[in-house]
């Protein structure tokens, strides 16, 4: 089967910097891909690189980014723009400070709706209460007649990625979602994502510290380090059986429930 | 018989933001022993920084007491204030802001060596100040940066090394290695485990991941709203948990495989 | 990932500075720069253009321009710098202890502050001015009256916004009490937006000056004060403007090389904003 997202040798960066080098990875349609790595790995800038967010600074020095089978460096920014939002989306970490936090949900979801398709307000509505209603969202008059100030995080976070999946992108990019997050919300919000792929046939590429949440969510994960791919595979074999030494020491210090045994 | 350095009892703290009121501390009670490592379990909203920054003299208390080394610390004076900063020390939660930006960290470490230990001269200064950073594990040669200059693990060492610069008897941890990366987490962790054990310093660690709690704290209570919901053994805790938010961040706590 | 000292800002910082110190030594050694007494009248030769005699030429009552424009430096550049460091100072500290300290107090001086600056300032600083008197003091005295009251809203606010920082409460835990912390951690880290302002404000405060000058209640004939030099000549700006060209320009260029002079020590002092003073090394 075709591979939905394919990116080739990858390297980009900040100022002709390669913060990201020599990437290499394969999404599927349907498929949850997982990458972890700490502070500095790279991890963030390969995600604004395959999307190519204006704002960012990242700029791809080397390699290519194919999705849905089209070389997305060969086309120009307004195709690009079509394409962004609409069939691939991101998910910031903060998604409360994403949005204008004393603007009504619905204003702004309508906003952003409109710049991709022309619909009058009650389209626009329908649709996003169709959305929330697949992802189990309750409460959908309350929450779109408030301001994200009046919401929790968790329940902004949600919001962000309904409002996301109104367009019903191919791709989700997912950057730290759940990192500003209670523990027990950011359980919620991974099973909302993972619920993206049952309902929608979504491709997620989820980026986190986090490695439980990886273990949690991905089917594939791939550790970065140094802006490098240390190691990458189906989630079990990376998880159970790591082979890079950084992989092994990186789930060896991860914290496990156990009896105290200091101080 | 094991006197408790730190004794808090039934400690409410109620805020009135307008008309409204709000709780965020209600009745928590806990003890904490000389050279312990105590664990406080909660998320956002849970009280656990409020009752940190009670038990710190930042904020006063509505009511309840708070016993630290035999002498009620609610309501000091500046001079009483400064004995106990002898005494109890605090490291918070984001490594980089701990730190005046303007200041070198060795600007930084000298302010409690000056103001608490009476240290003077710059030569004294600098050989305490690179004795602080040996034990902490950080190259002397940090002390001339700033502290956005430095990774967080290494500002939170540094910050660690400015707590315990006057050996305090208790360290408040106020989620000190939420912050931090994976692998800084795990040296700090273990940097603090050591310092416990060879200053006898008992350490109060607030955080809102169980499993990091279960791996240090011996005792710990779970906060949620401003009650204690459950204390005791750490292990009882996660081994026979009584309430159903222990069992809910239990569950969210394991890792998949 | 190394960062290193953007060097453009240091050459700036250099070039300004040098500037700004001409235009105090120039205002200090107007006496011996001037070609010509600025006093002396000569109306045989009033209104005449640039010559060799007189470089600038010379105005309605035939004084030598360029002299009373070196003159003018003196009062001009002079007074304003006095008035706003001794506002910049004052304000700064009633903010910074308003700020620091809150509660009643706050609440009292922030309401006398609000009524001060309810009024316009020119109308509140004529006003003084008409009921001490003319002359340069009473000037200053009627702009600084309500020209401190910015500084304190400025360094207040700036105050509120760090007081609550972690390295404001780990000062409290290593010992430092209030003052130290006001004057060691606080000051430092507002000091940059409070500059600025105060640069800025040199030119206004000596817009000020003319205005009073103008009404005659600042800097009184046949005294030389840029402002009242240019207010002055209105009158015949098509028949000899450089009676105007001249003061205007000193006045011009003064309030220029203090604007960039404050915002390039800005850049300087602001040396943890990535991308205003530091870079990444390639």
């Amino acid at each position: 089967m075709e591979k939905l997202l394919q990116v080739n040798g990858l390297c980009a960066g900040y100022g002709g910097c390669d913060t990201v080098r020599n990437v290499s990875l394969d999404v599927a349609r349907g498929e949850i891909f997982g990458i972890a790595g700490e502070s500095g790995c790279g991890k963030s800038t390969l995600l604004k690189a395959i999307m190519e967010l204006p704002a960012s600074g990242v700029a791809i020095n080397r390699g290519s980014v194919v999705f849905d089978g089209r070389n997305l460096s060969g086309l120009s920014p307004g195709e690009f723009r079509k394409i962004r939002g609409s069939e691939m989306c991101m998910v910031f970490q903060n998604a409360s400070a994403s949005m204008n936090p004393i603007r009504k949900i619905k204003k702004q979801a309508y906003e952003t709706l409109r710049s991709h398709r022309k619909m009058c307000r009650c389209e626009a509505y329908d649709l996003i209460a169709s959305v929330f209603e697949k992802l189990g969202l309750s409460d959908f008059d309350r929450i779109m007649n408030s301001c994200p100030y009046e919401l929790s995080g968790g329940m902004n976070q949600r919001v962000a990625i309904a409002l996301a999946m109104v367009m019903e992108p191919k791709l989700i990019l997912a950057d730290e979602p759940t990192s500003a997050l209670d523990v027990t919300t950011q359980a919620q919000v991974a099973d909302e994502l993972m619920l993206l792929r049952e309902k929608f046939g979504t491709s997620v590429v989820i980026v986190s510290h986090n490695i439980g949440l990886i273990s949690r969510m991905a089917d594939t994960v791939a550790v970065m380090h140094d802006g490098q791919i240390a190691e990458m595979g189906a989630k079990e074999k990376v998880l159970k059986n790591p082979e890079h030494p950084y992989t092994k020491s990186l789930i060896e210090v991860v914290p496990r429930l156990k009896g105290a045994n200091c101080g | 018989m094991d006197k408790a350095l730190l004794r808090v009892d039934e400690l409410k703290k109620t805020y009135r933001r307008g008309m409204a009121e709000v709780d965020a501390v209600r009745g928590v009670s806990i003890e904490v022993a000389e050279s312990e490592i105590f664990g406080i379990v909660g998320e956002s909203g849970s009280g656990k920084s409020t009752l940190l920054r009670l038990i710190a003299g930042m904020e006063t208390a509505s009511s309840g007491s708070i016993i630290f080394d035999n002498e009620d610390i609610r309501g000091l004076s500046v001079s009483g204030y400064h004995t106990l900063y002898r005494k109890l020390q605090m490291v918070f939660q984001s490594p980089a802001t701990s730190f005046d930006p303007r200041m070198t960290i060795r600007r930084s470490i000298y302010e409690p060596l000056r103001n608490l230990c009476g240290i003077r001269t710059e030569r004294e200064l600098n050989e305490r100040a690179c004795e602080l950073f040996d034990m902490v594990g950080l190259d002397p040669a940090l002390l001339d940066r700033y502290s956005f200059e430095i990774s967080g693990g290494q500002c939170q060492r540094a910050a660690i090394a400015r707590a315990v610069s006057v050996r305090p008897k208790l360290l408040l941890c106020d989620e000190a290695t939420s912050a931090l990366d994976v692998t800084a987490q795990a040296n700090v962790v273990e940097l603090l485990c050591n310092l416990s054990r060879n200053l006898n310093m008992g350490i109060l660690f607030v955080s809102h991941d169980i499993a990091l709690v279960s791996n240090i704290c011996r005792r710990s209570i779970v906060m949620r709203r401003g009650v204690c919901e459950e204390c005791g053994l750490t292990k009882d805790l996660i081994g026979d948990p009584k309430t159903d938010y222990t069992k809910q961040l239990i569950s969210s706590a394991t890792m998949a495989i | 990932m190394r960062l290193k000292r953007k060097r453009l800002s240091d050459t700036m910082l250099r070039a300004f500075l040098i500037f700004a110190v001409l235009l105090v030594l120039t205002s200090i050694f107007a006496k011996n720069l001037a070609p010509n007494d600025p006093y002396t009248t000569n109306i045989a030769q009033m209104k005449q253009p640039p010559s060799s005699q007189y470089p600038f030429g010379t105005d309605d009552m035939g004084r030598c321009v360029l002299s009373r424009v070196l003159y003018g430096a003196r009062t001009s550049v002079f007074s304003a710098l006095l008035l706003v460091t001794i506002t910049f100072i004052f304000g700064s500290a009633v903010g910074i202890l308003c700020g620091y300290y809150g509660g009643a107090a706050d609440r009292i001086i922030m309401r006398i502050i609000d009524g001060i600056m309810a009024f316009p300032q020119m109308i509140l600083a004529i006003a003084v001015s008409g009921i001490l008197g003319g002359g340069m003091l009473n000037a200053m005295i009627a702009l600084g009256f309500a020209g401190w009251t910015p500084y304190v809203r400025l360094a207040r606010s700036g105050v509120l916004a760090i007081k609550n920082e972690d390295y404001i409460k780990a000062a409290r835990f290593s010992g430092s009490g209030s003052f130290s912390i006001m004057a060691k951690h606080i000051l430092p880290n507002i000091f940059s937006s409070l500059l600025t302002y105060a640069t800025v404000q040199i030119g206004s405060v000596m817009l000020g000056f003319a205005g009073l000058s103008f009404l005659g209640l600042g800097v009184k004939r046949p005294e030389a004060e840029w402002g009242s030099m240019i207010s002055e000549a209105r009158g015949f700006l098509a028949t000899a403007p450089w009676t105007v060209l001249y003061p205007g320009l000193a006045l011009v260029i003064t309030v220029m090389v203090f604007n960039y002079l404050g915002d390039a020590v800005r850049d300087r002092l602001d040396v943890h904003v990535l991308g205003g003073n530091i870079e990444i090394e390639k």
